[in-house]
């Protein structure tokens, strides 16, 4: 069932794909592994079920919502925790990431409890046949939500004002700010997309899997970073080309039996991938200058 | 000696006491790898681990003497390191500390399939041979360890590095051997905490040293003041003990916590006591003197 | 006299770019050679050719008649050549004597367990006041011993460039390369590290240098090698130098015929 796992590896990919975009364009602005970047995904989530538990919400109204969350959620998070840092080493903006990701950890374990809250049904799931492979209709929305995500997300990127200033600010912070950036300005409206990206994911973790729980962000953040790694950090295709190949190969990895050494296959792929190209399958190599 | 601590203190701060000496030899290890060399190192529980379950495997399975097994568990520490360091230490920077952390994270994983560490089950039945007089002894073998290297030329070789690796290299140091040495080094220390540990708390499990303890860890460093060992050990004390402070606060606990680290990193961005040099502050008079009299001596 | 350093048609290239072009230097012991040419003709290339940071496309590295090509940097140091940078390089949060101390650090042996045993062990006693004589020594020579306990990033511009120097002698070299040491100086201090560069070569040493000032390069050197765009377009003694055509034509515009 190669083909099988294949869907089922894009499905988990693009969700990877979708947390890398938010570590790999902050990473590549100001060279800050947002380690909290993982519970922002999480909160995401626990804003969706929200939505559809209580307030009743169908899928569109949830995710939206959840995204709206997570941009106001990591515009200030990077105002707190991050801007007063800035200057500082890269080790002490680190360790405040780490300390924002415990609190926004325990914070929902205080209010929601630790153990993991369903997920209802949204979205009546059907199954459809494509020759030998199943696709549930759960799958689908994944990848076509992920798909248009990516593609608003190149369009800004391309085309729109302040997504040029961040390329402009990821080539060269120094530069783009004296060429008339408001880098603070861009600095948070990259926290806001990711953020935003990350929330979509969280909700589609949670569709795909009928749960949620405070501590779902951790592995998921820190895979979805090797894949950003992986793929070339501060390389926007190469964050959903690291998602997408960590997702395949981590599905066919427990299909191939080494359910067990699951977690420890996004690990292995990164530092194989490191110690042949050390800055990732899209990043540029980096001159050694003296 | 431990029986006048047993007498005086509680056994529940006894256990919290001894612990902190454990984490202290582990953090100034640490502190040898990224506060005096300059590398990342994200997985330093992985170390730990080696460490516990070293130990605790040849105490339990093979009947060695607790002394042995922990110095074992140390070497087997920096064995470890030394496989991993070997390919990982190319890489320099944010890449170096993510290759660490997975390969911190492949060691759990590894833990968690073999037999002889009851995988997911954990290793039990482990005497207890750790008491505080015992850590307390190696805390003070330990920092004097590390202040030895600090004015060794070791210890500078490695200051070297992190401050510019190309002069180093081109000054005579072979970098690469350096950078090996300490991060074995380094390991060793968080070796012989781990041993410590599983025979202290008597009962070990994978999932207590993944990437959340290596981050632990890097906390208790970079909190203290990097580089400064006098940093690292407040550091650890704070975050060790805060918890229990915290108690008070009960359920806000761990959010309290968290954000305490926020604040903590914001007003002390190189640590509590970063860019502190006690020596200096201790021995001022000593330097001034040496200064004032070389300047007359050359004026 | 002998050559103590010989390159032989060296040639680098950095993808398309060709950034040393089958370049011939040969320096006698004891003398004081130039390396002079426009911005970018390669000449810090050539320093890290030398001291084995880049290893050459093709052509040999000699030194004492031993072929050093693609040798490891700091195994070069330990044969004998020490260097400074063309943009300062010293170990900032370290003192300065600390700096120096690193320059012996292939001159000595001790290591980790001797450094634990240091207390007690007279022979890492005697070693490490050796270290600290022979740095202070090496301070003296570039006058910064009055300095030893400041930290290198506080000294002004023109002291850490002679505390690299004094870190480079410290290493006990035979051949000291010195990448721009006079930029950013002012005259007076020009003329201190022209003196200190004398005493320098009185001590048995040879210097190649790169510069850009040219009465600092006329003064001293005692013969001059002009790169341009990575080929060799001269060699000689100073004299020679100031007349060569080619020489003015690649300073002044290639119109002067």
């Amino acid at each position: 069932m190669f083909e099988q796992q294949i869907i089922n590896g894009l499905t988990l990919g693009s969700v990877y794909a979708l947390i890398a975009l938010g570590y790999t364009m902050v990473y590549g602005i100001i060279q800050l592994i947002n380690f909290a970047h993982g519970e922002i995904y999480m909160i995401g989530a626990f804003a969706g079920v929200t939505m559809v538990t209580m307030l009743g919400q169908g899928f569109f109204v949830s995710i939206t919502v959840a995204m709206l969350v997570c941009m106001v959620l990591g515009v200030v998070l990077e105002r707190v925790a991050y801007r007063p840092l800035r200057k500082s080493t890269r080790l002490a903006a680190l360790i405040s990431a780490i300390g924002a990701s415990i609190f926004l950890q325990n914070a929902m374990m205080l209010w929601k409890g630790p153990q993991p809250v369903g997920f209802p049904q949204v979205i009546n799931d059907a199954i459809y046949h494509i020759g030998p492979i199943e696709v549930s209709k759960v799958q689908l929305i994944i990848l076509a939500t992920s798909a248009i995500l990516m593609a608003v997300l190149n369009y800004i990127i391309k085309y729109v004002k302040i997504g040029k200033a961040m390329r402009a600010a990821s080539q060269d912070y120094d530069t783009a700010s004296l060429m008339g950036i408001n880098i603070n300005r861009v600095i948070s409206f990259t926290f806001a997309i990711g953020s935003a990206l990350a929330a979509a994911a969280g909700v589609l973790v949670g569709m795909y899997f009928n749960s949620v729980a405070p501590l779902m962000g951790v592995m998921a953040g820190l895979k979805a970073f090797c894949a950003a790694v992986l793929g070339g950090i501060g390389s926007i295709p190469g964050a959903m080309l690291g998602g997408i190949f960590l997702g395949v190969a981590e599905t066919m990895g427990i299909a191939a039996g080494f359910s067990t050494y699951k977690d420890a296959i996004a690990f292995t792929l990164l530092i194989i991938v490191l110690l042949f190209k050390p800055t990732g399958l899209l990043g540029k190599p980096i001159q050694r200058k003296v | 000696m431990n029986q006048i601590f047993e007498s005086i203190l509680d056994p529940y701060y006894m256990q919290v006491l001894t612990l902190l000496g454990i984490y202290i030899i582990a953090a100034l290890g640490l502190n040898l790898i990224t506060g005096a060399t300059g590398m990342f190192s994200f997985g330093h529980a992985a170390y730990f681990a080696v460490g516990a379950y070293g130990a605790a495997i040849l105490t339990v399975n093979f009947g060695f003497p607790f002394y042995i097994a922990l110095v074992a568990g140390g070497l087997m520490a920096s064995l470890a390191a030394i496989i991993i360091g070997f390919p990982a230490l190319r890489l320099t920077g944010d890449y170096l500390g993510i290759v660490t952390l997975g390969f911190g994270e492949i060691i759990r994983v590894v833990f968690l399939n073999m037999k002889i560490t009851g995988g997911a089950i954990g290793l039990s039945g482990i005497a207890k041979e750790t008491n505080l007089s015992i850590v307390i002894v190696l805390v003070m073998v330990t920092v004097y360890i590390m202040y030895a290297l600090d004015n060794s030329r070791f210890g500078r070789a490695l200051v070297a590095i992190r401050e510019d690796d190309i002069a180093a290299e081109s000054m005579g140091i072979n970098v690469m051997t350096y950078k090996m040495k300490a991060f074995a080094l380094g390991c060793f220390f968080a070796g012989i905490a781990g041993g410590l540990y599983s025979h202290l708390i008597l009962y070990i499990n994978p999932s207590d040293f993944g990437f959340a303890k290596s981050f632990e860890f890097l906390c208790f460093v970079v909190l203290g003041g990097l580089g400064s060992i006098p940093g690292v050990i407040l550091g650890t004390t704070v975050l060790t003990l805060a918890p229990e402070f915290l108690r008070a606060v009960a359920d806000y606990r761990m959010m309290i916590y968290g954000a305490l680290m926020v604040f903590m990193m914001i007003i002390r961005p190189k640590g509590l006591l970063g860019d502190v040099n006690l020596h200096r502050i201790f021995f001022k008079k000593k330097y001034q003197k040496q200064a004032n009299r070389s300047t007359a001596a050359g004026g | 006299m002998s050559a103590l350093l010989e390159l032989q048609d060296i040639t680098i290239r950095f993808g398309g770019l060709t950034a040393v072009d089958e370049v011939n230097i040969s320096i006698d012991s004891g003398t004081i050679r130039a390396l002079i040419g426009p911005n970018g003709a390669g000449k810090s290339t050539i320093f890290n050719i030398v001291t084995g940071i880049y290893s050459p496309t093709s052509g040999k590295v000699l030194f004492n008649g031993e072929d050093i090509t693609g040798t490891e940097p700091y195994m070069i140091t330990q044969k004998g050549i020490a260097r400074t940078f063309q943009n300062i390089r010293l170990f900032g949060k370290m003192t300065v004597l600390e700096n120096v101390k690193i320059g012996q650090h292939c001159r000595t042996k001790s290591d980790f367990l001797s450094a634990v045993t240091g207390i007690i062990n007279p022979v890492v006693k005697k070693e490490e006041k050796e270290i600290e004589e022979n740095s202070l020594q090496a301070l003296e020579i570039v006058e910064l011993a009055d300095k030893r306990y400041e930290y290198a990033q506080n000294l002004s511009y023109g002291e850490q460039r002679r505390l690299e120097i004094a870190r480079g002698l410290a290493t006990n070299p035979s051949l000291l390369l010195l990448d721009e040491p006079a930029a950013g100086m002012n005259p007076l201090e020009k003329q201190t590290l022209m003196k200190m560069i004398r005493k320098i070569q009185d001590m048995n040493l040879t210097i190649f240098l790169v510069e850009h000032d040219m009465k600092f390069v006329m003064n001293l050197s005692d013969r001059i090698a002009v790169l341009d765009y990575g080929r060799k377009i001269a060699t000689g003694s100073p004299e020679e130098i100031q007349k060569d055509p080619d020489v003015i034509a690649a300073y002044l515009g290639k119109d002067v015929d």
